[in-house]
């Protein structure tokens, strides 16, 4: 931790800003002043005030403490959303690149197809066909991104196959999925985590994208982006309600990147974008 | 027309107005444009014999009339009409129509365009869903001479006046209906009111001009062509974005604008506003007698019992729309007051209620019994807002409200599915038996059949109550239909909420503006430039 | 050239194929009966419901449907939308131009941004500028594009009053276009960055500086063509992602295209109009790829001369 601090400042307060958002999503039951769904606590859209840092909602809740808990929803989902995407990729992107002929070149071939709708069409799509609320989200989400893993995950793959390991391995007779799981997946771990770290920005901005746009989380659920959307009628009378729960998504995401961008540097250009 | 000192007075005033940033878009020469931003994203139709939405009745109100009119008194009053004569049997009308009416077209008014009208309403072709119902058991009509006419229904029929007010009994004409048919006529209405229809941009505006040969106006409105050269009604669906709009002076007149707006906006002596209860059934909830926790009335009281709406109506419009109390809007003549009796606020009787039915508090505050929760779902399509507050307040009698916010699509699956507990509800008719929509027996939903009693109640007593008030008129009408206000009430098939409000701010620049009968739409034919 | 041309249109032909196939398969698992979603409540005979399925097509095979389809869509007819009964090439038509204008603003605010940081901060890597950049480009990557675009609105026009919300000018297009091109800045800034570094560190570039040339023209003549072949291919997926990005900004600031009549379809359930949606977002992404490689093509010999 020391050495992180003395070869990049700016990954270390990352770190610990993060640990603190965390640790405050977590221990939200003790640590918010307030119910976060109880309403009228105090007068609608009151000011920020000593009692209330955030100020209040429409509904009079506190929305500090609906911040706090908001992160509960907005980081667990993104990092569902995350580990999903990235299993699910990774395992298409290794089959494929170890495979290679024409199952690869199909499977190239799809995974060129979603590359080319905007993830957030085919999130929204996904959405339309399993009906709106928080986890169809992440699954929507973790689908869309499945192509961007899998791709990267292939290319590295591709990188690894050609060693002469593997080689020796199929002279003994491996079978294809244990050299795949015992050789191939310790060699491109390093890629994996850097692409996680550099992605769960991605996930967490994407899911709550979805959210704002009213098809993930519902009522009274205090997910981050769907707050700022209910701030965005009273952008002109209560301002707060639509600049708090960005800021928060907003550090979480720059935390979440600099760590991934230190992890990049540290381990090494593995994970350079393909 | 503007006289040549009216228009330096308004120039003068554009001038010294113009210090603000402020862009005017008005018509060169003085000429008043009355600029008026809707809601609605888009219309699909401004034929009134199968509108359907209430946003097409704003250019309806203007571009056509109706044989007679209702007044702030709640008058029948001559419109198009000068006078009538209603049978005893309430089973026909005789009226005698101005002769001194022409059509934008040119085509004359006379009875044979009154009848044209309403054969085609019940004309399967037309393809009618609004105006057939509102025209009542209509069975044809007789031209008794070039203006006189008698119309003839199937069954008694005492409230056909009001139902002739009503803006989908407006008279079309029959040169054009029948020249352009149904789908163009809906693209190029014309009718005979002070508006003559000129363009619609899809999705972006509808422009109209004034007709000069205007004067047939009914009593109690002024008599003369309008003022205004031109309307412009532009669509701008985005609440925050109508409002920039009626700050920046890009329109005069800002429809629905929300409740801090309102309030803002009038402050100043820039401002003014109009705002009016709509007649019909206030926004609300139909609780699902058919199933789940809201087969036990008990339970339906206690929840009623447990929402705070008074809250609703002071923290989230700000005072700007009333409470309500009973399902008919309290601007009705037919609105029975006791309804304000009714579950008050009170979470200690909401608590013995539930105790009484068995339902005990259990663990995470939630109620229990038998092992079940006290758990209900509210498929909210309109105003989920209240949904939360909904939510929140029930949770403190110990209910659990899942909400999930949904379409018309979704909310119908839902409905034909029968799988919900409460659903937001709002209904608008200028007339008392909007009743009918959500208790009539026959308004159950069914396969095929998508129709409004989301509560699912059934009686026979009601059913005849409502049937017998409609056909009534007087004193009888008024305590049939307090009955049954009382049944509704009693049996708490209905959460009232809040009066549904329609609201108009508008310009200090502008004058003249009023509401029509049923307070949904503005009549913009008496706008004049204010100085 | 030509015969590159012809080359990659033929490449990308079975890819349009393929995903148009992919995306009507996705379609046709979706729960909800087509004919249900287009009466849309209304009650009609069981008579009514089969001259529908059959106008609709509902009852052929399906391969026999997806010709169809693909023969529909190249004669522009992309069906009828379930919510205005309207034909949907004539809705989507109606909104492109906005998308575009938003797109186009967006990427003229990208590029500019993009290019000149990565390029600032890729000439002096390490230095002061490189340090301010990379800063830059990390809050732009992070901050998400609602929160971005309402701060912006709140900023400049409620608190400010500098620029208009309403309208279809110009001026209201400004905050629209920063708010979707800060996503393309930041990745841009950053690719350009170290592919210029990348190039400036090759020898041929020090043997220009060796040889006494001008700075600036070693930079513009000899290095500036090979640095922008990898930024270019990434902005062919960059488009892809400001196109949904689009989406989301023309909510915010209330405009209308395609991303708004995606929403609306989504959530109405109304099918035909999100088919085409995709359908035409596919065709456009394989197009521009395509113009992207032709423009590689033209700038980078080593492609024209193949792979070594």
């Amino acid at each position: 931790m020391i050495k992180m601090w003395q070869c990049n400042p700016g990954a270390a307060l990352a770190v610990m800003v993060l640990l603190g958002i965390v640790m405050a999503a977590i221990f939200a039951a003790w640590l918010t002043p307030h119910d976060w769904n109880a309403i009228g606590v105090t007068e609608s859209l009151a000011r920020p005030s000593m009692r209330h840092w955030f100020g209040a909602d429409i509904f009079g809740r506190d929305l500090l403490s609906r911040v706090i808990a908001g992160g509960r929803y907005s980081i667990s989902i993104g990092l569902l959303t995350l580990v999903l995407g990235l299993v699910s990729g990774s395992l298409l992107g290794m089959v494929l690149g170890y495979a290679g002929g024409r199952i690869d070149g199909w499977g190239s071939r799809f995974i060129d197809v979603m590359l080319g709708v905007p993830a957030l069409v085919i999130a929204v799509m996904v959405v339309s066909i399993m009906g709106v609320g928080l986890f169809n989200v992440a699954l929507a989400v973790a689908f869309a991104q499945l192509p961007h893993y899998a791709r990267i995950l292939r290319s590295a793959t591709l990188v690894v196959r050609r060693r002469l390991f593997i080689e020796a391995a199929v002279a003994i007779g491996a079978r294809s999925p244990s050299i795949i799981l015992t050789h191939i997946l310790p060699n491109i771990a390093p890629t994996l985590v850097v692409v996680a770290t550099l992605n769960l920005g991605e996930a967490i901005l994407a899911t709550s994208t979805l959210s704002f746009l009213g098809l993930g989380a519902q009522p009274p659920t205090p997910e981050w982006g769907s707050m700022l959307s209910d701030g965005q009628e009273y952008m002109r009378y209560a301002p707060w309600m639509m600049f708090f729960p960005g800021l928060a998504i907003f550090l979480t995401v720059v935390c979440v990147n600099l760590i991934g961008n230190y992890l990049n540097q540290r381990l090494g250009g593995a994970g350079r974008r393909a | 027309m503007i006289s040549r000192r009216q228009s330096l007075l308004w120039g003068a005033a554009a001038l010294a107005t113009s210090a603000a940033p402020v862009r005017r878009a008005h018509a060169a020469q003085g000429a008043l444009t009355v600029r008026y931003g809707s809601a609605a994203s888009d219309d699909h139709t401004y034929d009134p014999r199968i509108t359907m939405m209430g946003t097409e009745e704003q250019i309806i109100v203007q571009v056509f009339d109706r044989l007679v009119a209702i007044d702030a008194a709640n008058q029948v009053r001559p419109y198009l009409a000068k006078s009538w004569v209603v049978a005893e049997d309430f089973r026909s009308v005789s009226l005698q129509l101005r002769e001194d009416v022409t059509f934008h077209d040119g085509t004359a008014f006379d009875a044979a365009a009154v009848k044209f009208t309403f054969d085609s309403i019940v004309d399967p072709a037309t393809g009618s869903l609004g105006a057939i119902d509102v025209i009542g058991p209509y069975a044809g009509s007789d031209v008794l001479g070039s203006h006189t006419i008698r119309l003839r229904y199937r069954a008694p029929f005492p409230r056909m006046l009001s139902a002739l007010a009503d803006n989908k009994a407006s008279i079309v004409s029959p040169t054009a209906a029948r020249a352009l048919g149904v789908t163009a006529f809906g693209h190029a209405p014309v009718g005979t009111g002070p508006f003559r229809f000129v363009s619609w941009t899809q999705g972006v505006e509808v422009v109209l001009e004034r007709n000069p040969a205007y004067h047939w106006a009914p009593e109690f409105l002024p008599q003369q062509p309008p003022q205004a050269e031109r309307v412009v009604h532009r669509f701008i669906p985005n609440t925050a974005t109508r409002v920039a709009a009626l700050d920046a002076g890009e329109i005069d007149i800002c429809e629905q604008a929300p409740p801090l707006d309102v309030r803002r906006m009038t402050a100043t002596p820039q401002y003014h506003s109009l705002i009016g209860n709509s007649l019909g059934v206030p926004y609300g909830f139909s609780l699902n007698t058919s199933r789940g926790r809201f087969a036990d009335l008990a339970v339906r009281r206690a929840f009623m019992q447990s929402i705070n709406r008074p809250w609703i109506s002071d923290n989230l419009f700000f005072g700007i729309v009333k409470p309500a109390w009973g399902p008919l809007a309290a601007s009705a003549p037919e609105y029975w007051s006791g309804v304000r009796e009714y579950y008050p606020f009170d979470l200690a009787a909401a608590a013995r209620l539930l105790a009484e039915a068995g339902w005990q508090p259990g663990a995470d505050g939630i109620r229990q019994k038998d092992g079940q929760r006290l758990a209900l779902f509210l498929p909210i399509l309109l105003e989920p807002r209240i949904g939360v507050v909904l939510q929140a307040d029930a949770r403190k009698a110990g209910f659990d409200l899942k909400i999930e916010q949904v379409t018309h699509e979704r909310q119908e699956e839902l409905i034909f599915a029968n799988d919900y507990d409460l659903l937001s509800l709002h209904w608008g008719l200028n007339d008392a038996s909007v009743l009918e929509v959500p208790f009539l027996s026959t308004n159950v939903p069914a396969p095929g059949q998508f129709t409004f009693n989301w509560s699912r109640y059934r009686s026979a007593a009601l059913d005849r109550l409502l049937r017998d008030a409609a056909a009534s008129s007087g004193a009888q009408r008024l305590s049939g239909y307090a009955e049954i206000q009382k049944e509704i009430m009693d049996q708490a098939l209905f959460l009232p909420i809040h009066e549904v409000a329609y609201n108009v701010v508008y310009s200090h620049h502008v004058a003249g503006l009023r509401l029509a009968h049923g307070n949904s739409q503005t009549l913009l034919a008496a706008a004049t430039a204010a100085t | 050239m030509l015969s590159y041309l012809l080359r990659s249109l033929l490449r990308a032909i079975p890819t349009l194929l393929v995903s148009w196939a992919l995306i009507f398969g996705a379609f046709q698992v979706i729960p909800g009966d087509p004919v249900n979603l287009m009466l849309g409540g209304v009650p009609a005979s069981p008579q009514v419901r089969a001259n529908l399925r059959t106008a609709l097509g509902l009852d052929r095979p399906l391969p026999e449907r997806f010709v169809y389809f693909v023969r529909n869509i190249s004669r522009g007819d992309l069906g009828t939308s379930y919510r205005t009964r309207e034909p949907v090439a004539g809705m989507v038509a109606a909104q492109l131009p906005a998308t575009l204008q938003l797109t186009a603003g967006g990427l003229v605010f990208g590029l500019i941004f993009g290019l000149g940081f990565g390029l600032l901060s890729g000439l002096k890597p390490n230095g002061v500028t490189d340090l301010v950049v990379s800063a830059v480009v990390l809050l732009g990557a992070s901050i998400p594009s609602f929160w971005s675009g309402l701060m912006l609105i709140w900023v400049f026009s409620t608190v400010l009053g500098w620029v208009p919300i309403l309208g279809q000018g110009f001026a209201a297009l400004i905050l629209p276009s920063i708010t979707v091109g800060l996503f393309v800045v930041a990745g841009l800034a950053r690719l350009v960055r170290s592919s210029v570094i990348e190039t400036m560190g090759q020898d041929y570039v020090r043997t220009a500086r060796a040889k006494g040339l001008h700075p600036a023209r070693v930079v513009v003549h000899h290095a500036l063509r090979n640095a922008m072949i990898p930024p270019i291919t990434l902005l062919g997926m960059q488009i892809a992602t400001m196109i949904g990005g689009a989406m989301v900004t023309e909510n915010i600031f209330a405009r209308p295209g395609i991303g708004t009549l995606l929403i609306q379809s989504v959530l109405a359930r109304d099918l035909p109009v999100v088919q085409a949606i995709v359908v035409y977002t596919t065709a456009a992404y394989i197009l521009i790829n395509l113009l992207v490689d032709l423009l590689a093509y033209a700038i980078d010999p080593r492609v024209r001369l193949g792979p070594a």
